[in-house]
């Protein structure tokens, strides 16, 4: 092949290459990765809708459910009024509920907002909850007036028995709202697509209660299963994604799908223009290399072929050849050179020389390290840069052997790099390349890539070989975090999720192929933990959970694993034991080692596990259903009193309301006498008397007991049924409060009460709420107070303020409590909402002894004072701790020195009013 | 060659297995119908099984108004329903109908027009015609005379008097007697006529179906009901101290129609069926052997003579003028039924 021909394919190789790789590179990555980051956002956006969505229909199941608790309903002296009255109390803290009716168990009412209930006991979820469940039904039509709505039917009972049945018909045109608000956001179309297939809701108002147009979604809406597909409406492309709701609420089901639909040519506008820009450029680039190669294929033969000429003459001795030539590229230098040939064969010696200089400027500034091993003396040439790396003295003559060289591998590393290399000169493979380590002299070690090249002679004996060594240390370790992180958890060090999923899998696999081997998962859940993040701070949390994870790897076997899966949730793996006997000691292990004391910042802290085990033999399973089997025993743990263990069975997962069992509790428990509301009176240091009450709740549980609101708030957080309890609380302290008020003349009483963070997402705001209530109740506002942490305020800064602004507006005060244990951030006191200052018990159960609590307290009620706080002080229990208070200025006093939290009966003694 | 033979042999088997596996999924189609008791003709579905293959479920309801919420709520899934005007104009509204396919019902061209395109479905978008009738009276002569509803409210007759468990049927009867509309003008009409019925309730043996009616008519268990048209008819045929009658005050008439529910499964189905009770002769015998008049014009000539010629099962002109059809009363049908609701759940005697 010519030159010329041989300039043309390579070049075009060169240059066409790039442009494929680009392109593949540009549909099979970049393309698709992209398209997915968009369609993920839409999946993301449709979820947030279809949670919002099911959040507003719980709470209106959570609203009958609690109102058909009343005792009014099992009382057998109420009256039709009674019923009515107690209804319409309801209907009006709801806005998403209307005509709650009352009807007895043959369907026929009892007392109705407005009678749009007809033939109830013809249908399916009046049967349902005649079977002591609470059910959602279908979208169906009221008539006179025409209406769609969804029925929330749920059971009244007494002593076990269904008395009656309490339904409450949804109000679609809330959920509407909802779903055009979100519209309008994100420029989706959301449509809510049930269970039949049918459209509940639509931006096209003339679809809804039709069957979805589309065959495939209708399919799989009916399925309730995710779908992300790309549907055809009037020749556009449309991309929608499917979301199926199904759970609302414990056993109570909603049949929806949310589907988002947005349209191809606005979801990808980006994109495509820069598709369009993409291929414009390919199309450029390409006709401009056309143009350089030809250009090269005529510059270049020319000049080529007198050269050839020329070097004919110079080997036939002809040293007279002058190659003449204008140009100044490659070929021009090429040509001077064979010029300067001669001159230059007649001073050889001189030229060695400068290429030796040449070649030692070279090796010193080369970021590499230059190597060559004369194999027949073995007489190792290594440049200076060596022994920088390796930070030992340079030997003098920059030589070594070659076991003076290996000697510097790392001990694991060694004969396999002394494989590699007796593989590579005996194969004639053409490039040697291998990565190891190597020790240096402070102990550590690094990386090196060495590469490598040999010389043969004419029977092919090595003699001679060289090449770099590079040192790749910062790679190595950026490679290993990379994968370390994928795998495991950067907090402990412990495998993560991933990891355990993938390990689950691997034990699956290896119990379907092996009926002798099982293996068992436990779900490890650290209780109070959350408690303790809140108490000592994120700090204490985080090493907590390295220390857990330390301990837990010394109860098992090193081929084990402990994973750490999310929060204080850990899942151990263990291999090869199928059996609760072997697996019991080790689970009383667990339990016992994560009982003793752990020391944190010299912080005694305790804990307790609960634990769930499961037990695979089959090999049938999923991973992920393994993890939730067991989560499932571990809570029932829980709930069966903490740190002990649970098997996993399939009774567990079908009592389902087992799973639920502290929520439904609290379900019944709400609206009936087990939760109280006591008062404990806050006195004002000046006068002597009482001028507000803090409202306490306690849930007199029939078989357990007392249960402080510790125990049960935060199980109530989690699920989110604080709100109704907040609500419920609200209603009555409102009615409290006016009572009070209304006999006493002379001064006013305040009542404050506490919210959580949930509470602030009551639909329609907490601040619309409590107005609401104070326009039901006709209590003045400033009877009123609320307390609120500063953990709280700062989780959701802007919402927050917004409502607590808004809340004073109205005249309510606003206590920061608990302060002192939070963040306490001085400098974020005057941007808070707020009125009081409560100083949290722990401060003051110390003031009398510790120094520090004193200077703290003392600078904290001055400072209060300067930016015209008032402050309170709570846990007050001693003679001595009121009269420094006192003296320090503290205007306000909680606690047992006092009075402890009283009965609404009690506390009118207390006012002086019985 | 002889690998070629097997090759065709092989194709043929294929062939054969395949038809043979068709003619099974044939055989398992079939048809879920929600209708009346006895409100079909006896060999009408057999024959139809016959000829298509199609396998019928038929249920029988005995109260309009919980056949609704049955199909409101989606507690049960039918593929064709029988339902009257009043009910019809109700479903639309409830949408719980599917518009038809009249494409697919060739024989719809056979209903007379008179009873097509009424107002309760404007354009018969969502229903078929099916039989009409009156809602009149049978008295056991035996025991009284007289043509008025005023029978069903006379003391006289205490515990051997009934009605039809309908809301809107009783209320008529009750109006009428009153010399009012079987729509009532006002919520005053209404109160009037629930007055009365309250009084009646202790003459009254209950409200029952037209099928527990005619059984007991026979037994003279009792002497006089309010009735439909058909089941009026057919009982007097059996026993001739019975006579059915249109009371001299003037009764409601009315249309049944097929209807497709939204929630139906098999509608491919229910259009062969609508075809085929829509043939002239299978709808000619289902009108001669249950006393119904027909809505289809064909079908007139399969009807038997002495039927044709009844003056209650196709009236006169004169008895027609004393007839009223359904309107719509909307606001008033939610106070009608709660009226309805707490004179229903009272004991009888």
């Amino acid at each position: 092949m010519t030159l010329t021909k041989k300039i043309t394919l390579y070049t075009t190789i060169l240059g066409v290459f790039p442009i494929i790789l680009i392109s593949l590179l540009y549909f099979f990555y970049f393309v698709p990765n992209i398209k997915g980051l968009i369609n993920k956002k839409v999946d993301v956006i449709t979820e947030v809708v279809a949670d919002e969505v099911s959040r507003a229909v719980a709470e209106s199941v959570n609203g009958v459910s609690i109102l058909a608790n009343s005792n009014v309903f099992i009382d057998s002296n109420s009256t039709k009024e009674d019923y009515l009255e107690e209804i319409k109390k309801s209907s009006d803290m709801y806005d998403i509920l209307k005509d709650i009716s009352l009807l007895n168990t043959k369907g026929e009412i009892l007392a109705s907002e407005n009678y749009s209930f007809r033939e109830l006991d013809s249908t399916w979820w009046f049967k349902e909850a005649l079977k002591k469940r609470v059910v959602l039904s279908d979208v169906h039509a009221v008539l006179y007036p025409l209406e769609f709505v969804m029925t929330v039917s749920c059971p009244v009972l007494y002593n076990d028995e269904v008395t009656g049945i309490l339904v409450g018909h949804i109000n679609l045109e809330y959920i509407r709202n909802i779903i055009k608000q979100k519209e309008k956001i994100t420029g989706f179309e959301l449509w809510i697509i049930d269970s039949n297939g049918l459209v509940i809701e639509s931006p096209f108002s003339d679809k809804i209660l039709d069957r979805f147009p589309d065959d495939y979604i209708y399919k799989k809406s009916k399925e309730m299963s995710k779908v992300n597909t790309i549907i055809s409406r009037n020749k556009e492309d449309y991309f929608c994604t499917l979301t199926p709701i199904k759970t609302i609420h414990g056993e109570v089901k909603l049949n929806w799908n949310i589907m988002s639909a947005l349209n191809e040519d606005v979801m990808y506008k980006t994109l495509n223009e820069f598709k369009k820009i993409f291929f414009l450029r390919g199309l450029l680039s390409l006709t401009f290399f056309v143009f350089i190669v030809m250009f090269l294929r005529r510059s270049i033969k020319a000049r080529i072929l007198s050269l050839r000429e020329a070097t004919q003459k110079l080997g036939e001795g002809d040293y007279s050849v002058d190659v003449l030539d204008k140009g100044n590229d490659e070929v021009s230098d090429l040509i001077k050179v064979f010029n300067n040939t001669r001159l230059l064969l007649k001073d050889s010696e001189d030229r060695i020389k400068k290429a030796n200089k040449r070649f030692k400027l070279a090796v010193k500034g080369a970021k590499d390290v230059i190597w060559d091993w004369d194999i027949i003396e073995d007489r190792f040439y290594i440049s200076p840069k060596w022994w920088y790396i390796v930070g030992s003295p340079a030997v003098e003559d920059d030589y070594i052997d070659i076991y003076q060289f290996t000697s510097f591998i790392h001990a694991d590393d060694r004969s396999y790099f002394e494989n590699q290399l007796n593989s590579y000169l005996s194969d004639n493979e053409i490039n040697f390349e291998v990565e190891y380590r190597i020790h240096i002299s402070d102990g550590g070690i690094r990386w090196i890539l060495t590469r490598g090249i040999v010389v043969r002679d004419k029977d092919g004996t090595n003699i001679r070989m060289a090449g770099s060594h590079t040192d790749i240390t910062s790679r190595k370790i950026m490679q290993q975090k990379m994968a370390f992180s994928a795998f495991y958890d950067t907090l402990t060090e412990l495998p993560n999720r991933n990891m355990l999923l993938d390990r689950l899998k691997q034990a699956l696999s290896r119990a379907s192929r092996n009926s002798n081997f099982s293996f068992s998962v436990l779900f490890l859940d650290f209780d109070g933990f959350k408690h303790i993040n809140d108490t000592y701070g994120h700090d204490v949390g985080d090493q907590l959970l390295i220390d857990i994870g330390n301990r837990l790897k010394e109860c098992i076997r090193p081929l084990d694993i402990v994973s750490r899966i999310g929060g204080d949730e850990f899942v151990i793996l263990i291999d090869g034991v199928g059996d609760e006997k072997e697996l019991v000691p080790i689970l009383n292990r667990i339990i016992i080692t994560s009982k003793n004391e752990f020391q944190i910042k010299n912080k005694s802290i305790f804990t307790s596990v609960s634990i769930g085990a499961v037990i695979e033999g089959t090999g049938e399973s999923e991973p992920d259903e393994l993890i939730q089997r067991s989560d499932i025993a571990m809570y029932h743990s829980k709930l069966t009193g903490k740190s002990r263990f649970t098997f996993f069975t399939e009774e567990l997962r079908k009592d389902e309301i087992t799973r639920w069992s502290l929520e439904n509790e609290l379900h019944k428990a709400l609206g009936t006498s087990e939760i109280q509301i006591y008062y404990q009176p806050i006195i004002n240091t000046e006068t002597e008397e009482v001028s507000s009450f803090e409202a306490l709740m306690r849930w007199i549980h029939p078989q357990k007991g007392v249960i402080p609101p510790i125990d049960f708030i935060p199980a109530a957080e989690d699920t989110g049924f604080i709100t109704n309890i907040t609500k419920w609380l609200i209603n009555h302290i409102l009615i409290q409060a006016k009572i009070w008020n209304e006999k006493l003349n002379d001064k006013i009483i305040v009542i404050s009460f506490n919210v959580t963070a949930k509470d602030f997402f009551i639909s329609g705001g907490l601040d619309r709420f409590i107005r609401k209530m104070l326009e039901k109740t006709g209590c003045n506002p400033g009877y009123l107070a609320m307390e609120v942490t500063e953990s709280v305020m700062i989780k959701d800064f802007e919402n927050v303020t917004k409502q607590l602004k808004s809340l004073r507006k109205m005249g309510i005060k606003i206590k920061l409590d608990d302060f002192g244990t939070g963040y306490s951030s001085l400098s974020y006191l005057n941007k808070f909402e707020i009125d009081y200052i409560k100083i949290d018990r722990s401060f003051i159960q110390t003031i009398t002894e510790d120094r520090l609590s004193e200077k703290i307290v003392k600078a904290i009620i001055l400072l209060a004072k300067d930016i015209e706080l008032k402050i309170v002080a709570e846990g007050v229990e001693k003679i001595e701790e009121v009269k420094l208070l006192k003296s320090w200025g503290c205007e306000f006093i909680q606690g047992y020195f006092y009075s402890e939290p009283l009965t609404s009966q009690d506390a009118d003694i207390f006012l002086n009013l019985d | 060659m002889f690998k070629k033979s097997h090759l065709i042999l092989i194709i043929i088997l294929f062939i054969l297995g395949g038809c043979e596996k068709k003619e099974v999924e044939e055989s398992n189609r079939k048809l879920k119908i929600y209708n009346w008791e006895d409100y079909i003709g006896s060999s009408t579905l057999e024959e139809f099984e016959k000829r298509t293959g199609i396998k019928v479920e038929i249920s029988y309801f005995e109260d309009e108004e919980k056949m609704f919420a049955e199909i409101r709520s989606n507690t049960y899934s039918y593929d064709l329903l029988v339902a009257s005007d009043d009910l019809i104009r109700e479903m639309i509204a409830a949408k719980v109908l599917q518009k038809l396919d009249t494409g697919k019902i060739p024989n719809i061209k056979n209903i007379d027009s008179l009873y097509m395109s009424l107002d309760f479905d404007p354009g018969n978008k969502y229903s078929v015609p099916y039989l009409w009738g009156t809602t009149g009276m049978v008295v056991n002569r035996k025991f009284i005379n007289g043509r008025s509803w005023g029978i069903l409210f006379n003391s006289e007759y205490s515990g051997k008097v009934a009605m039809l468990n309908n809301s809107f049927e009783v209320l008529s009867a009750s109006l009428k007697l009153l010399g009012k509309s079987i729509n009532p003008e006002s919520i005053g009409d209404i109160d009037l006529a629930m007055e009365q019925l309250e009084k009646q309730r202790s003459i009254n043996k209950g409200y029952f179906d037209a099928v527990s009616i005619k059984e007991m008519l026979l037994n003279e268990d009792l002497w006089a009901s309010q009735i439909y048209s058909g089941e009026g008819m057919s009982v007097a045929d059996e026993n001739d101290e019975l006579e059915f009658f249109i009371p001299d005050e003037g009764s409601p008439i009315w249309l049944d129609s097929f209807v497709i529910p939204k929630n139906g499964e098999n509608i491919e189905e229910a259009y062969i069926f609508l075809d085929y009770i829509l043939e002239g002769e299978i709808n000619g015998k289902i009108s001669s052997e249950l006393w119904y008049a027909t809505s289809n014009r064909e079908a007139l000539k399969y009807v038997d003579k002495e039927i044709l010629e009844s003056s209650y099962v196709y009236p006169s002109k004169e008895i027609l003028k004393k007839c009223e059809y359904y309107e719509d009363v909307r606001e008033m049908a939610n106070y009608i039924h709660m009226k309805w609701s707490s004179l229903k759940n009272n004991d009888f005697n």
